[in-house]
């Protein structure tokens, strides 16, 4: 039997919560391995899409938190290749004007630099340690809701924390870099 | 300090690293994210079955069409019964003669 026009109507809404619920955290974990917030927007609207479509299709999803991480690991691997970065899941000017929000005019330049310098040697980490400083800084999270994501402990959390700030910290002293504030 | 708490962003125990990388994350996260534009997935099954079922009605009129002229010709045809061929009279497929024997023309004028 096909479910009515009320059915349906609470199934977007189910699904319109899910996507703000866990939007940010898959985008944190696709910016993690690519350093593309373009990239990462597009895994996280193809990973929700998916879900999407695995829903219409009647399948059941125990844990759709879980689902979209595997799914949007799995898109980010595959990214280089993938047919949908060629194509594109939206129209490039629905995704104009999302990226970032603009910085103070005065120290733009200066910003600019630092956040170039960071960005390369974040590239030199490794995706996991970018994974949760993304989630640390980026998505504010504690070591509470990190050690839930990753099903870690959170004694764990601290370690890997300190460990990769600590191996960030060398490579921009090694670059000559200095923090900005 | 409870082992799940972590600096906040407003708290002074925050290295110039930890605010750069703040920063860094945060002018990289997209302000808002684009809705999902769920609705070009949905299918349009109405319209694909109204000419499905225009189709499957077209064809079933045509074979209905074709079986009832079958049937026509066929009893049209048991009515009015095929002659034989000349030569052919009967269904043993023996070759009778068309013409009368000499001996047999013979005969008939004797007896007239």
């Amino acid at each position: 039997m096909k479910p009515g026009p009320s059915a349906a109507g609470s199934r977007h809404a189910a699904f319109d919560a899910l996507y703000l619920r866990y939007q940010r955290e898959v985008w944190a974990l696709a910016y993690a391995r690519w350093m593309d917030a373009d990239a990462a927007l597009d895994i996280t609207q193809e990973s929700f899409l998916r879900l999407w479509k695995q829903w219409q299709a009647g399948e059941v999803i125990q844990n759709p938190r879980a689902w979209l991480m595997r799914v949007a690991r799995n898109l980010a691997e595959d990214y280089l290749k993938s047919s949908f970065r060629r194509n594109g899941t939206h129209p490039p000017q629905l995704m104009n004007g999302l990226k970032s929000r603009a910085p103070a005019a005065l120290d733009k330049l200066e910003r600019d630099e630092t956040f170039a310098h960071l960005h390369s040697v974040l590239k030199e980490l490794s995706p996991a340690d970018r994974h949760l400083l993304t989630l640390r800084y980026g998505l504010d999270y504690d070591a509470g809701q990190i050690a839930e994501l990753l099903e870690i402990n959170t004694t764990a959390v601290h370690m890997r924390l300190s460990r990769a700030r600590q191996r960030l910290a060398e490579r921009m002293t090694a670059a000559g870099v200095q923090p900005t504030v | 300090m409870n082992a799940d708490s972590l600096p906040s962003p407003e708290t002074d125990s925050q290295t110039p690293l930890e605010l750069d990388l703040r920063e860094y994350f945060r002018s990289r996260l997209p302000a808002a994210f684009p809705p999902l534009l769920l609705s070009t997935l949905e299918p349009a099954p109405r319209a694909r079955r109204s000419v499905l079922a225009r189709g499957r009605l077209v064809l079933a009129v045509c074979v209905s069409l074709l079986v009832l002229m079958f049937g026509y010709l066929l009893a049209h045809n048991s009515d009015s019964q095929p002659r034989p061929a000349p030569g052919f009279n009967d269904a043993t497929g023996q070759n009778k003669a068309i013409f009368p024997k000499a001996a047999d023309l013979a005969t008939t004028r004797t007896n007239r």
